[in-house]
């Protein structure tokens, strides 16, 4: 599913950087599908990287993931930090997929009273500037 | 026992200094803290400037920029660490060459101007420290990747504290009792910038910030400037400052396997840089926990202090709430760990003011040269044990000893 946040041009929140490493990721987020760099002998891993953390592999695939995790753990934030300041709270968390990998992320369509630590949830693809496309998650319903 | 640690009594510090701290210190420079910070530890030190050889700075004001403000003729080593980095990588940077012989005298020096161009009454507490994000890289909203911005403003603190509160079933009072003890340490500091005690109904009812952390969590920025002068303790008995030199016994840095920008794929509590330094720490180390009368766990959160305090070993996992009750004075808030040591002296970065540890140092060094006020000073204090940085990110640690 598709969410949008606020106008494209007041879009205020950090931005990734694009680089030859990562934009394999960014891409995939940018189409709906989220892929993530596998290697040669089949471990994914995450933020994209030049080599594989695991067996220093430089061979890898971007290979399409299920877009479901678990809810590792999060934290309320009540004091924003640059361009959240229309969402307050906003949950940050940190979601292990269910391929291994874990993202930095925000859960979305949820309430402090209804988030719990490992909760099943599920990526929503936000299309937060014409440019960008960030993955949120958010509780599978 | 054979010594492990070649480097170990064999560094000392003879110097330290430091600018006044203040919220908003208006009409200061970073450079002008700095170098009031370096000309004072080299007055305490009793050398002339002459004597030092080495300098270590930051990319905030570099070596380049203290040697030519101090006036200094000749250095023949230099480093420069991140600005988020501390004051205890720039000593132990500086130990290590003056033990290589790279230089004999090295002045490290650090410091900054966190509300330069702003005003502490126009930014309410927090909201300019968020904004600032990371000090050592600008500008915050564009440049910074995407991953690592979310540790700089915090949020994966409070997430991994959340983690350990339910992976351990440790609750909020564990931290709580940390912020009342660096409160009640800073009530009696003259330098310390929150001086009001607090109760753990206080902390239990302040502001919440990033939950689980409240405002009485995060450390209190100020404007400071911390400067060391560290030799060789041979150079320093040739100089004739040993008798209030401090010794190095045992020092390390440490990081674990998912550092600053990569930190949310830390696989677990154990592996977070507070238990490489303190388990590197240990084997460096003859002087143990017992033997320590002040430990100075870095307090930019009360989180960090306690995964300092139990990654060095004081307690388990998920036992510190009942281990820090335990540990109470009378006063109800100072803690005193094992009957024996005193926890964080001066208040800490949560009161005393933030200096990314640096004031640690100033404190430790002051009270093993037994110099502090009379009522604050720690008797017998003869060796006492830091641990600085981060969890996800630049840890160090160090024993420090009377000569």
């Amino acid at each position: 599913m598709t969410v949008t946040i606020g106008a494209p041009t007041t879009y205020r929140r950090a931005l990734p950087r694009r680089t030859p490493d990562n934009a394999g990721y960014f891409d995939s987020l940018k189409a709906h599908a989220m892929k993530l760099q596998k290697c040669a002998n089949g471990h994914f891993r995450f933020f994209p990287g030049p080599i594989c953390p695991r067996c220093s592999s430089l061979e890898f695939e971007w290979t399409p993931v299920s877009g479901k995790g678990t809810l590792h753990t999060y934290s309320w934030v009540y004091r924003p930090a640059p361009g959240f300041e229309d969402t307050i709270p906003y949950c940050y968390a940190l979601v292990e997929l269910d391929e291994g990998p874990v993202l930095a992320t925000n859960i979305v369509d949820t309430t402090p009273e209804q988030l719990k630590v490992g909760q099943r949830v599920e990526v929503v693809y936000a299309d937060v500037t014409p440019e960008w496309t960030l993955a949120h998650f958010r509780p599978v319903q | 026992m054979a010594r492990t640690f070649p480097m170990q009594d064999k560094v000392a510090i003879i110097g330290v200094g430091r600018s006044p701290y203040g919220r908003d210190l208006v009409g200061r420079t970073t450079p002008s803290l700095v170098a009031e910070a370096a000309r004072n530890a080299i007055t305490d030190a009793r050398i002339p400037k002459e004597e030092i050889d080495g300098i270590c700075g930051t990319h905030a004001v570099e070596f380049e920029d203290l040697q030519e403000h101090l006036g200094i003729p000749r250095i023949t080593w230099t480093s420069n660490i991140m600005q988020r980095y501390q004051q205890s990588h720039q000593i132990i940077y500086a130990a290590s060459a003056v033990f290589a012989g790279l230089c004999r005298t090295a002045l490290v020096a650090r410091g900054s101007r966190a509300y330069a161009g702003s005003s502490a009454r126009t930014n309410p507490f927090r909201a300019t420290a968020d904004r600032r994000g990371s000090i050592s890289r600008t500008p915050v909203e564009t440049s910074l990747e995407f991953e690592g911005w979310w540790a700089h403003v915090g949020d994966a603190y409070g997430a991994w504290g959340a983690r350990y509160m339910h992976e351990y079933k440790e609750p909020r009072e564990a931290f709580g009792m940390i912020a009342i003890n660096n409160r009640m340490h800073a009530s009696k500091n003259p330098l310390a910038q929150l001086r009001t005690p607090i109760t753990m109904d206080d902390y239990l009812n302040a502001r919440m910030i990033r939950e689980p952390w409240s405002v009485l969590d995060l450390d209190f920025p100020v404007d400071h400037g911390d400067a060391c002068v560290v030799t060789t303790v041979e150079h320093a008995r040739e100089l004739g400052v040993d008798d209030r030199m401090v010794v190095l016994h045992a020092a390390t840095l440490g990081e674990g396997k998912s550092g600053t920008n990569y930190y949310e794929q830390t696989p677990d509590i154990r592996s977070l840089a507070t238990w490489m330094v303190a388990d590197s720490l240990w084997e460096k180390s003859e002087i143990k926990r017992k033997d320590v009368q002040i430990f100075f766990p870095y307090d930019g959160f009360t989180f960090i202090a306690l995964f300092w305090l139990l990654a060095t070993g004081w307690c388990g996992l998920g036992e510190a709430h009942d281990y820090l009750k335990a540990q109470l004075l009378p006063d109800g808030a100072t803690l005193k760990l094992d009957g024996r040591t005193y926890l964080s002296t001066n208040g800490g970065s949560l009161s005393e003011g933030a200096s990314q540890g640096s004031n640690y140092i100033y404190e430790a060094v002051r009270q093993l040269r037994r110099e502090v006020e009379p009522e604050r000073q720690v008797e017998g204090c003869s060796a006492v044990l830091l641990t600085i940085g981060g969890i996800f990110h630049n840890g160090s640690g160090m024993i420090l000893r009377r000569a």
